[in-house]
């Protein structure tokens, strides 16, 4: 525990380090990075240690403010989250440094490193609290920090208002948070979370606070229709920062979940029900969301929502699963689960990353101004490539592993579960691969369309690589998934205490149910090896043919036209364009306006198309403004008029003292 | 030891009705820091014997000099800065706002013993004379035109909770009063700083103006 106080100390001096040095720029980044690498690396430590001995720390230290207690635990559910908070905090930090340096002159770059260190600070607190006001508290510290992170760039409108949409969603979530601990602190007599964990919650009906803890937790975790910030606030923010909000923030909402699961009662099949329609709503409509989007940042974002909405899905079936009495396919779902939320953590980070590395390049998020960048970043290009196969969960990366298991857990679940509940699995795994087959062609999308064929623009075209500061820390998130993805045994043996507490098992048995995949060597390596044998196979027969025949080189799409153009080559939106508007359910259909050339010697002709958010444009566009017009008749009370203002003060406080009064005289 | 808290809870309701009627803001704030100082003898009066000498001194010496020196004198660099003397036309005159000083008053000294207060009574007329003081400070925020006066009032407001303050003292922590006085000093700050904003802008210190801004 010590080692793990020890990083938060560390944080937050770097913090106010580099914010004290905010007039030697240089000096103040390499304290604000050097204080987060070696807080994460110090705070992996114990992290460790708690899911491979499957015990838990524990430390109380006096604290002053009333109703509040500095309670901190780590045990194997936290442990979980903060491996993968601290394992992508090195390589993002570090990333993060090389990303920051055109901006070294700018004002407000010590502030900005100290909201960094601190969001890290605040969110590893996030994880460990163990009572419920801290844990609120760390909460809203890391929506405020996040929300600095995120409008760092505040002099472009979008991004303020990316910013704001953010801290919105944010506090309305909190909201809701708060109710939900007020209500279970209140019938537990103490915010500490043992307490409340010890009255399982008392006469707060567990419906109405899974509820709550759906909506308010929901909101940082993208579940639909709460995603509305995602798709704002990551492209928004400066990419190192994007990839750990990506990659653990949102996972910080799944946490804060699966808490309140452990504090309430065993949760009945229909919470999990809940879970698994939510998360395979937020996939569907994530991935469908990601093919349409021009921005490449938006479309990673939308990405996350879809794998948010994988892993909550997984944790449905867990629960449904735990609740229908079958807890080895619990185990194995909740496992998977968990597996996938290291996973995605490592694979967003470096796709977040990678994609920062691109823009710096090409200084443009528009994708169809990317192209041909594979010969011109040869090393980032490779690992963002690695990035969207781990993402659209092909071997050998991790994506494919967690995947693989979440699969192999539904399709247990539809062949042994008798009755509605083996469909409801069936069904699932339907969607879950429909799910798998749009993530790769969403990936495929942009890597191809960024990567491949002729420069679209000049940026791109002049597009320069940058040095090893930038793609080494890369290379080490990329290293990692490959090692998770070829070595899941490792990773799940770890995981297993986190899974067992989740379920009440014992870690043994939640490793018996995952089966041959823990075992080195067993079933999944190999068949992984030998996706690998034939892609190897593949290649050389390919070489071989080319040697025999030899090979032209020819630009990209050129098709034999006699003056080839980049113009010719598909496009973004071209690429998905048949899926969306054919395939894609009309609420997800994006909205396009086509000027077809006619005539035998066709003039001008125009397409465009505009992603729409079903949940924005139906949902909570209408609410807000019907909302923000009601308010609008209120205006006329606003006089102007200082003493009119205070007038209004003094008449609450006034008819709040004459209600107390009445209310005690008896 | 009773009798002269009785004394000085009586004179701090006079001093509010005092501010009430004078429109001489010289006169006003003179009352205001007399009764800061009055009210930084109430710790010591009202302490229990056995309890913590240094707590008690230091709570007493803190309000001698934020309220019954130090604010005071802010405030009549502030009069002598923008040249104001007078407060005319305030929006409640003066004999109506003595009435509605007098009404609040009455109603919270026959009123106060039913509020459920949940520490022990230190005095009977603690509770009825903060209430009464705070009455006073709104009534003086929400009636008069000059920056300068309002001030005043919210000064008198303060000084209503810092009685109340006292009910509770003995077990509130030294945070809390620390940020009582720290939250009046930044408050006369920010307001010293809208003054003269006011009175820079408009050339004169009625918030009236303000209105002027409304979007």
């Amino acid at each position: 525990m010590s080692l793990y106080i020890a990083a938060l100390a560390l944080l937050t001096g770097g913090a106010f380090a580099a914010l004290g040095l905010s007039a030697r720029p240089k000096l103040a980044v390499a304290v604000a990075t050097g204080a987060a690498v070696l807080a994460c690396a110090l705070g992996l430590a114990p992290s460790l240690g708690v899911l491979a001995s499957g015990g838990a720390l524990d430390l109380s230290l006096p604290w002053n403010p009333p109703l509040a207690a500095f309670h901190l635990r780590i045990d194997p559910l936290a442990a979980a989250f903060l491996v993968p908070l601290f394992a992508l905090g090195i390589p993002a930090s570090l990333f993060g440094a090389w990303y920051l340096r055109p901006q070294l002159g700018r004002r407000g770059l010590g502030a900005f490193l100290c909201a960094y260190d601190l969001f890290l600070a605040t969110l590893a607190l996030v994880f460990a609290a163990r009572d419920a006001v801290l844990l609120l508290a760390a909460w809203e510290a890391m929506a405020i920090t996040s929300f600095l992170l995120v409008s760092f760039d505040h002099q472009e409108a979008e991004v303020r208002r990316a910013g704001l949409v953010y801290l919105v969603a944010s506090h309305l979530g909190a909201a809701f948070l708060f109710a939900l601990f007020l209500l279970l602190g209140r019938e537990a007599g103490s915010f500490d979370l043992d307490a409340i964990a010890a009255v399982r919650g008392g006469a707060v009906a567990p419906a109405l606070a899974f509820a709550l803890a759906l909506v308010g937790f929901g909101v940082k975790a993208g579940l639909p229709p709460l995603h509305l910030w995602l798709p704002e606030a990551h492209p928004a923010a400066p990419s190192h920062v994007s990839a750990v909000m990506s990659g653990v923030l949102v996972k910080a909402g799944v946490y804060g979940i699966l808490r309140v699961v452990t504090l309430l009662p065993p949760p009945p099949v229909a919470h999990g029900v809940a879970l698994l329609l939510l998360g395979l709503a937020g996939a569907l409509g994530g991935i469908t969301l990601a093919l349409g989007q021009r921005d490449l940042k938006r479309a990673l974002a939308c990405s996350t929502i879809e794998n948010v909405g994988i892993l909550t899905a997984a944790l449905g079936t867990a629960l449904s699963a735990r609740a229908l009495g079958s807890p080895a396919l619990a185990g194995l779902a909740a496992l998977a689960a968990l597996f996938h939320v290291w996973n995605h953590a490592l694979m967003k980070g470096l796709a977040f990353l990678s994609a920062g590395a691109v823009v710096h390049a090409t200084h443009t998020r528009d994708l169809e101004r990317m192209g041909g960048l594979w010969a011109r970043l040869p090393a980032v290009g490779a690992l963002f490539l690695a990035a969207c196969a781990a993402l659209s969960a092909l071997p050998p990366f991790n994506g494919f592993a967690s995947e693989w298991l979440i699969f192999t857990a539904l399709l247990r679940g539809a062949v042994s579960a008798p009755g509605a509940a083996g469909l409801c699995a069936a069904l699932a795994l339907t969607a879950l691969a429909l799910v798998s087959g749009l993530a790769a062609l969403a990936f495929t999308r942009l890597a191809g369309v960024a990567l491949l064929g002729e420069p679209r623009s000049e940026e791109a075209r002049s597009a320069h690589a940058p040095g090893p500061a930038a793609w080494g820390p890369l290379l080490a998130l990329a290293l990692a998934c490959l090692a998770l993805g070829l070595f899941p045994g490792a990773a799940l043996r770890l995981l297993a205490p986190a899974a067992g507490q989740l379920l009440d098992l014992p870690p043994a048995e939640v490793l018996a149910s995952a089966g041959p995949a823990v075992r080195l060597g067993g079933a999944l390596p190999r068949g992984v090896l030998a996706f690998l044998a034939l892609g190897l196979a593949l290649e050389l027969w390919r070489r071989r043919q080319v040697r025999r025949r030899g090979q032209a080189r020819a630009e990209t799409w050129g098709c034999g036209f006699t003056r080839a153009s980049p113009r010719v080559q598909y496009t973004a939106s071209s690429f998905s364009q048949l899926l969306l508007s054919t395939l894609a359910p009309r609420l997800l259909q994006p909205r396009a306006r086509v000027t077809p050339p006619r005539g035998v010697f066709p003039g001008p002709a125009r397409f465009e198309q505009r992603v729409q958010d079903p949940a924005e444009e139906r949902l909570f566009g209408p609410l807000f403004h019907a909302t923000a017009r009601r308010f609008r008749q209120l205006r006329g009370l606003q006089s102007g008029k200082l003493n009119l203002q205070l007038l209004y003060t003094l008449v609450t406080l006034v008819a709040l003292v004459v209600l107390l009064a009445l209310r005690s005289a008896p | 030891m009773a009798t002269f808290a009785q004394t000085v809870f009586i004179l701090v309701v006079m001093i509010d009705f005092f501010v009430l009627a004078s429109s001489r803001l010289k006169a006003a704030i003179a009352a205001v820091a007399a009764q800061g100082a009055l009210l930084a003898l109430l710790p010591l009066l009202l302490a229990p014997q056995e309890l913590h000498v240094l707590h008690v001194l230091a709570l007493s010496l803190g309000a001698l000099l934020v309220k019954g020196i130090g604010i005071p004198f802010l405030l009549r660099w502030a009069m002598r800065e923008a040249s104001v003397s007078r407060e005319v036309e305030p929006v409640v005159g003066y004999v109506p706002s003595l009435a509605l000083g007098g009404l609040g008053v009455m109603l919270a000294f026959a009123f106060s013993a039913t509020l459920p207060i949940p520490t022990p009574e230190k005095h009977p007329y603690l509770v009825a004379t903060s209430l009464s003081t705070v009455w006073t400070g709104l009534l003086l925020v929400v009636s008069r035109q000059k920056a300068v006066s309002q001030v005043l009032g919210f000064l008198v407001l303060e000084n209503g909770v810092f009685v109340f303050g006292l009910l509770l003292s003995d077990f509130m922590p030294w945070m809390v009063e620390a940020g009582v006085l720290l939250d009046l000093f930044a408050a006369v700050f920010v307001m010293g700083i809208v003054i003269f904003h006011i009175h820079r802008t408009f050339s004169s210190l009625d918030t009236g103006k303000l209105s002027a801004l409304r979007d």
